[in-house]
């Protein structure tokens, strides 16, 4: 055989393996269909986004890829993994932040992570030096606090130093985010951006549209165990035909069937003097209206154009709001 | 094992932060050595085999320690782990369910021991207690009690769903057991009917096997109590087996 036949082979896209695969997840809860069948696969090394309301199944799947739960049908592999028969092996290579879950009151964070260290084969070189961890997750100045005595944030970024400890390949954060401030799930996205960077495959679970937007690579949009869609933020905000809205008031009465025949305007509405236009093609008709405004002397006021987010998506799936 | 050594040993450390725990292992039982031993000032010579009060007196605190923890710690801490998901959290790392369950038994075995060796301590220096039973049937006897009784507090871990239940029913069950068992105030005092009631309680079986084991009566003298706790131990272990859930 040539030399690079083999490699040519071994380096062929199929044998490339997926992080995570599921086909035709099922489970259900007594009677009621928590998972419907659903499918994806998630590359290694993105930031995966399950977004759905509360109640669409997004914890479920988790912690059925985790291990935690027994899937009713269909098949999971993580890293090539089944999570029920191989379940110690693959606890060795995930790390995983719980929804709601909670620590001894009485440990402090250095011990904490000693702990959690010993629970795996792979030993790490952080010996007793859990600076090199903990800075970038601000707690460098907490190893000898108590987890009590932790403020909500950072009892949130302890546990993703828990799931850290062992240099896993997936790390699994399910609605990290829920009950931070807008402040701190900032600070969060960044620091999800920096464990990405250092070659780590992350799925996650939010609620939040704008985390999903800005955080994932890819998002499946999950509602009543299945997935609507599933795309990057960007690609399902324009295969929805999401339009951006041109906002802007106007001074003195305004006739706004005339701004509903400017090209590429779909809809027009208007709100307490505001005027929002809807457009998919929002930079051309931003300067066709200014165009007008000038050749008409019309004031505009605040003129300023929205992006088109995952909610409208959302909304356009579902016909409902994200939070009813 | 790494995980199961380091897991006991934060839950050493856990349990000493714990006031409530500590009190009772280390603080109550000598407060009651120190209590009774005062009152029944009666000179050896005066009871049946050269045994004194004190002799009776602490194979049967022993019994109490064992309960608290049984109680208090075990069934306690299994409750209130599930509960705010401790245990879920062990559970997607590679430690085994033994291993998490295995470390819980061993703590309060571990400091339900070292209480009755420091009872046994203040008893020798303070009051002059005498054992005449082998180390090995005393270390034997309260094996056997510790596991029956942690079995027991085991299944009532596994039965309650929320630490405040679990904490109500453990103090319901731990006073009247510890009162009326002979464990507290000797039988000997009481009427027939309660001497007859204490037989259905299994913490009698313990202070009774543990008073035989210290003043070395022998096995024969014990063959009742070591069917009722092996029993015990058995049957609880089953039905928690089947009760137990991690979440």
């Amino acid at each position: 055989m040539a030399p690079g036949a083999f490699s040519a082979i071994m380096g062929a896209e199929s044998f490339v393996m997926k992080a995570i695969s599921v086909a035709g997840l099922i489970k259900n809860y007594g009677g009621l269909r928590a998972i419907d069948g659903i499918s994806f696969e998630v590359e290694p090394g993105e930031i995966f986004g399950m977004v759905g309301p509360n109640g669409a199944g997004k914890t479920t799947t988790i912690e059925c890829i985790e291990g935690l739960r027994r899937p009713d049908g269909g098949t999971i592999r993580v890293l090539g993994l089944d999570p029920q028969r191989d379940g110690y092996e693959l606890r060795e290579r995930i790390g995983v932040q719980l929804q709601a879950t909670a620590l001894y009151e009485r440990i402090r964070v250095c011990e904490a992570l000693q702990l959690f260290a010993s629970f795996y084969r792979k030993r790490h070189g952080w010996g007793q030096n859990w600076e090199e961890l903990v800075e970038p997750l601000g707690l460098a100045d907490k190893l000898n606090s108590y987890y009590h005595a932790l403020s909500g944030g950072q009892k949130q970024r302890l546990h993703i130093a828990l799931a850290l400890v062992h240099d896993p390949k997936i790390v699994f954060l399910d609605e990290l985010t829920t009950g931070l401030d807008p402040q701190a799930r900032r600070a969060m996205w960044a620091l999800i951006k920096k464990i990405r960077a250092q070659g780590k495959t992350i799925f996650l679970t939010t609620h939040y549209m704008e985390e999903a937007e800005q955080l994932c690579d890819r998002v499946a949009i999950l509602d009543r165990g299945k997935i609507l869609a599933l795309d990057s933020p960007s690609g399902l905000i324009a295969s929805l035909g999401g339009e951006n809205r041109i906002l802007f008031t106007l001074e003195g009465p305004a006739d706004v069937d005339s701004f509903q025949r400017l090209p590429h305007v779909s809809r027009v509405e208007r709100i307490d003097g505001k005027i929002i236009l809807y457009s998919s093609k929002s930079s051309v008709v931003l300067l066709e209206l200014i165009k007008r405004a000038e050749s008409n002397a019309w004031s505009l006021q605040d003129l300023h154009v929205q992006r088109a987010t995952l909610e409208d998506v959302f909304l356009t799936l579902t016909g409902r709001a994200l939070r009813e | 094992m790494r995980g199961f050594l380091n897991l006991t040993w934060i839950e050493v450390k856990l349990f000493l932060r714990e006031w409530q725990a500590v009190f009772f292992t280390f603080i109550f039982l000598p407060m009651l050595l120190f209590f009774f031993g005062s009152i029944y000032r009666v000179s050896p010579e005066e009871m049946a085999g050269g045994f004194g009060p004190v002799d009776y007196m602490v194979p049967a605190f022993v019994a109490i320690g064992i309960a608290s923890n049984a109680f208090f710690s075990i069934g306690g801490v299994l409750t209130s782990y599930r509960e705010r998901g401790i245990f879920r959290r062990f559970r997607v790392t590679p430690l085994r369910p033994s291993g998490i369950l295995g470390a819980q038994v061993l703590v309060a075995y571990l400091m339900t021991l070292l209480s009755a060796l420091l009872l046994m301590i203040l008893a020798r220096l303070f009051f002059g207690l005498k054992t005449s039973g082998d180390y090995l049937s005393m270390w034997a006897a309260f094996t056997l009690g510790s596991l029956s009784i942690f079995s027991l507090g085991f299944l009532i871990g596994s039965l309650c769903k929320t630490a405040r239940i679990s904490y109500a029913v453990n103090t319901t069950l731990f006073f009247p057991m510890i009162f009326l068992s002979g464990a507290t105030f000797p039988l000997e005092i009481m009427p027939e009917s309660m001497r007859r009631l204490a037989q259905l309680i299994p913490l009698h079986h313990v202070v009774a096997l543990l008073q035989n084991a210290w003043l070395g009566r022998g096995l024969a003298a014990s063959r009742l109590n070591i069917a009722v706790l092996g029993g015990l131990f058995v049957l609880c272990a089953a039905l928690s087996a089947r009760a137990f859930k991690w979440e």
